[in-house]
């Protein structure tokens, strides 16, 4: 999925982080959809934002600049996976291109990532693309590893790495049932 | 097309925008920038059918259920998945909506096919077909590449029912038309390269593929001339020759160059519909490829021959998308890499690996094939690796079961049971059901019956793309584990049916040993496996550089469990060989001795893992304790997560025990108390080494019979055996540098190295071998 976000450290006193609200959609919405699809070919359809805002608008953080601008976001979901631990998932990550290298990025995961832990989450996961140098580096700071390559992964024919943070100790042995198909369990773009 | 709206029992909406963005265009609105249109574009209001489902307006009830909702709220029941919602599309988006035009933007470009080229540029476009064709060989959509011809699009639809169908004029009903270049020439090669595709597919979905990741099978409801035979093509592109041949009025060079492109498409076709081609058609390939990318340049490209929009007819929800461009040199080696592949994967037909019980021996040499088959640079694409899958399990005269069953005894025959009492064919041959050799055969027939499917699922993980090999094995181990327990009950079985005497080594053990053939056989797969999947995991950059130490130690722990195991079994090849000299027999005596030479040939390619990983392993963890491996500070997660998260592939195998995770944390993080300690560690890593150097070497010299590498002498020398001594070459350098930076600067007390040293990981494409990440140290002046 899309992280578009540098590893920065310093941070922007003037921003706020504030948790994604459903009834301030009309103000919201269109401004996540336009950092999010700004890099992407083929944008996502108002359902797939729906589909993580309705259900899990609390794992929704973002960067508001002192105008109430949206500077950055990210978008998670939490639930089982498969019958096995209960798996977060960041689907969504972006900071405006001229506040990336900030720390921005970092800090709206570390706030998704607190949530979930507050929420019983087990394990979180993602996907990023093997040549996003960036975002790789973000997420390994935080403490994830790669765990799988997966091959021809997005619909541009790059290759991806599947990207995990264990959060509780016995993760790995909450059995989830084996999908064979292993089709396209998460998001792709 | 979304705009009118079936019954449908799982509508599901999202309210407020969505509603609001549903314009339906019989409404009578006002005229907008955008208009529908039917994916064949004939009407922009869809007119009721005349029978089937009957269609009305929900417009109403869908604004008057939409205001009921609050903004942003989804209603949905739990069957609908994320996957789904992706799906979803947005009508009235031009990026979502494929039949959404921008204004005054047209359905469909505007080419004429009747229109008159000139053989330049039919040159142009049928090399710009053959780089569309590769393309979707490596991955693509029809849509975006072969299908976004003009030429083929009219060759394709409506669908032809007879061949005289498939040509661009549908009208004036084809070959009686003009005789001219493009209805003769170009359409021909055209449905050469239709034909290609035809066989390709049904090639790779006919054997284990990954949709969209390794190709994509979708035709969008064209079919690839599948109800013609190759040789009716053939017979056109012969006679589309013959009339080129004729022609007067062409220079004779671009007749020449247009000859060679139909004569490429021939033995093209006639390479990928055989399901044995001779290797005589690849050598017509290589060379036709050389004079067609000599005369490239001779083309004049017509860029309106192919469009993007073609897909707006296609079988298909999603607009346009834009078509794939690759060079024709990059289409011309792509070409020569499938043609190099398919030869290669055929060479396996001539490893008499199945059918002759005088060759078992020659058994094991199916796995070290798929290996070198998948080690092939580039890696193979999907079509050779789906040729090689039917060689394999699709052999015309027999069954893939009864194959792999004979391939799976013949395998265990080599490794644990030659010239062993329990195969012996006699007892095949006993049927009274109360002797003890009619039930030993029983039994291994039971056990083979038991493991054919597992072992298959082994190979056919090896002839997948290089990620999935690492994510199947990580599943195959786990059934071999499942099978390992059922081995070790037939073992028991057969103990009890032979009483067959264990035997003592205190090398090995201080308990009597029982033979466990089965079950050490299966266990010593398992080994392999897991090996591999930490090494394919250094192949792929999972591992960061901070868990290089870990992970090479667990390699190490891995292997050493191998090598222990293989002497295990050595012991019971030895007793055999003791009956086999009883016996006087010259063929029985030879046959545990082979077993016996690949059993050392097998320890000796462990041993050198063994102490290349120990180096590697011990040479990061001194890395990381003098802090030249960037250590992320990982605020969210600690050691035994990380620990967990890495042995999740093994944590279900109840052998080996997976090393602890205080030792494995002992041996990622040693401490450098004093220069004395450093200086101990430079030295054990220089022995371990000089070790590896050592069984590497040997391992070299042995014949390429005594290591199960027939066919595979280059991939086994260069590919591995030798790459293995350049790394432990490279790993020695890295230690000298290490040492001469002791000698330095650490003489009296340990100092601070990181401005010092320089460490670079290298990246895959530089290290001598992709599973030895050899790190490159270097002093700053």
């Amino acid at each position: 999925m899309a992280h578009y976000c540098t590893d920065g450290k310093s941070e922007i006193p003037e921003l706020r982080y504030v948790q994604y609200d459903n009834d301030r959609e009309d103000e919201l919405l269109p401004q996540i959809r336009q950092l999010i699809s700004k890099d992407l070919s083929e944008p996502y359809s108002i359902y797939v934002y729906r589909y993580f805002l309705y259900q899990w608008s609390d794992l929704c953080f973002m960067a508001l600049d002192r105008a109430d601008r949206l500077i950055g976001v990210v978008i998670c979901k939490l639930e089982p996976h498969r019958g096995g631990p209960m798996r977060g998932y960041i689907a969504m990550l972006a900071t405006q291109e001229a506040h990336r290298g900030k720390g921005i990025a970092t800090k709206l995961v570390s706030l998704a990532i607190e949530a979930m832990q507050a929420r019983d989450a087990d394990e979180i996961a993602l996907e990023t693309e093997v040549s996003n140098v960036a975002s790789n580096k973000l997420y390994e700071r935080l403490g994830f590893l790669r765990t799988k390559r997966l091959h021809r992964y997005y619909l541009n024919g790059n290759t991806a790495y599947r990207l995990v943070l264990y959060l509780k100790e016995g993760t790995a042995l909450k059995q989830s049932y084996y999908d064979y198909s292993e089709g396209p369990q998460e998001l792709r773009c | 097309m979304p705009s009118l709206t079936c019954e449908s029992p799982n509508l599901h909406f999202s309210a407020h925008s969505a509603a609001s963005r549903l314009r339906i265009d019989n409404s009578q609105e006002s005229p907008t920038e955008y208009s529908f249109v039917t994916p064949e574009g004939t009407s922009a209001i869809p007119k009721p059918p005349k029978s089937g489902p009957s269609f009305h307006d929900i417009t109403t009830t869908f604004q008057a259920a939409s205001i009921a909702l609050r903004p942003g709220q989804l209603v949905k029941d739990e069957f609908f998945t994320l996957f789904e919602s992706v799906g979803a599309l947005e009508i009235m988006d031009p990026k979502m909506d494929s039949g959404c035009l921008e204004a005054g933007e047209m359905l469909e470009d505007d080419y004429d096919v009747h229109r008159e080229l000139l053989p330049e540029e039919v040159i142009a476009v049928m090399d710009q077909i053959l780089c569309h064709e590769m393309a979707w060989h490596q991955g693509y959509p029809l849509s975006q590449t072969v299908l976004s011809s003009v030429y083929i699009d009219r060759l394709l639809w409506p669908d032809p029912k007879m061949l005289e169908d498939a040509n661009f004029d549908r009208k004036s009903q084809g070959l009686a038309a003009k005789y001219l270049l493009v209805d003769t020439v170009l359409r021909a090669y055209c449905m050469g390269v239709v034909k290609c595709c035809d066989h390709v597919l049904r090639k790779i979905i006919s054997e284990h593929y990954y949709e969209e990741e390794d190709f994509a099978t979708h035709t969008h409801n064209r079919d690839l001339l599948n109800g013609f035979e190759a040789d009716e093509i053939l017979l056109v592109l012969e006679q589309a020759r013959h009339w080129m041949k004729e022609q007067s009025t062409i220079k004779p060079s671009l007749t020449k160059d247009l000859v060679a492109r139909l004569d490429l498409r021939t033995e093209m076709l006639r390479a990928f519909s055989n399901d044995l081609p001779d290797t005589i058609i690849f050598d017509r390939i290589q060379s036709l490829v050389n004079t067609v990318r000599a005369t490239v340049d001779v083309g004049k490209p017509v860029k309106e021959a192919f469009s993007e929009k073609i897909q707006r007819r296609l079988a298909s929800t999603t607009p346009p998308k834009p078509v794939i461009e690759i060079g024709t040199e990059e289409a011309f080696k792509k070409l020569e890499r499938i043609c190099a592949d398919l030869r290669g994967a055929q060479r396996i037909c001539k490893i008499d690996w199945i059918d002759s019980p005088a060759n078992l021996r020659l058994t094991i040499n199916l796995q070290n094939f798929l290996w070198a088959f998948a080690s092939r640079k580039p890696r193979p694409l999907p079509f050779p690796r789906a040729f090689l899958q039917s060689l394999i399990f699709s052999r015309g005269d027999n069954d893939g079961d009864g194959i792999m069953r004979r391939l799976l005894l013949a395998d265990l025959k080599e490794l644990t049971l030659s010239e062993d009492p329990l195969l012996d064919p006699a007892n095949w041959k006993v049927e009274v059901p109360s002797d003890s050799r009619h039930r030993i055969a029983e039994r291994i027939d039971s056990f083979a019956f038991r493991a054919t499917q597992d072992y298959s699922d082994l190979f056919r993980s090896l002839c997948q793309n290089r990620c999935r090999i690492r994510r199947t094995l990580c599943h195959v181990v786990q059934t071999f584990e499942y099978l390992q327990i059922d081995a070790e009950n037939i073992d028991s079985d057969l103990h009890a049916l032979t009483h067959q005497a264990p035997i003592v080594n205190h090398d090995l053990s201080d308990q009597p040993l029982y033979q466990y053939p089965l079950s050490s056989w299966t266990y010593h797969q398992k080994l392999r496996q897991m090996e591999w999947i930490v090494q394919l995991g250094f192949e792929q950059d999972i591992y960061l550089p901070d868990e290089l130490a870990g992970m090479y130690s667990f390699l190490e722990s891995t292997v050493s469990n191998r090598i222990n195991h293989l002497g295990r079994i050595s012991t019971f090849l030895k007793r055999n060989q003791d009956l086999a000299y009883e016996s006087r027999n010259g063929d029985r005596m030879s046959n545990v001795q082979k077993s016996l030479s690949w059993n050392s040939a097998l320890i000796e390619e462990g041993a050198g893992i063994f102490y290349l990983s120990t180096a590697l392993g011990m040479l990061y963890a001194v890395l990381n304790a003098l802090y030249l491996i960037p250590l992320p500070p990982r605020p969210f997660s600690n050691a035994g997560f990380r620990y967990e998260l890495r042995m999740k592939p093994f944590l279900g195998l109840s052998i080996p025990p997976i090393i602890p995770l205080e030792e494995f944390q002992e041996r990622c993080h040693v401490v450098l108390r004093n220069p004395k300690d450093f200086e101990a560690r430079l030295q054990s890593i220089d022995e371990a080494v000089r070790e590896a150097k050592k069984q590497f070497a040997s391992l070299q010299k042995r014949s390429s019979e005594d290591v199960r590498a027939i066919g595979v002498e280059e991939s086994w020398n260069k590919g591995w055996v030798s790459s293995c001594l350049m790394a432990c070459i490279a790993t020695g350098l890295a230690v000298a540098t290490l040492q001469k930076v002791q000698t330095a600067h650490c003489r009296s007390k340990m100092v601070d190295l990181t401005t010092l040293v320089g460490v670079e990981i290298p990246e895959v494409e530089e290290r001598y071998h992709e599973w030895w990440i050899v790190p490159r140290i270097t002093q700053v002046k």
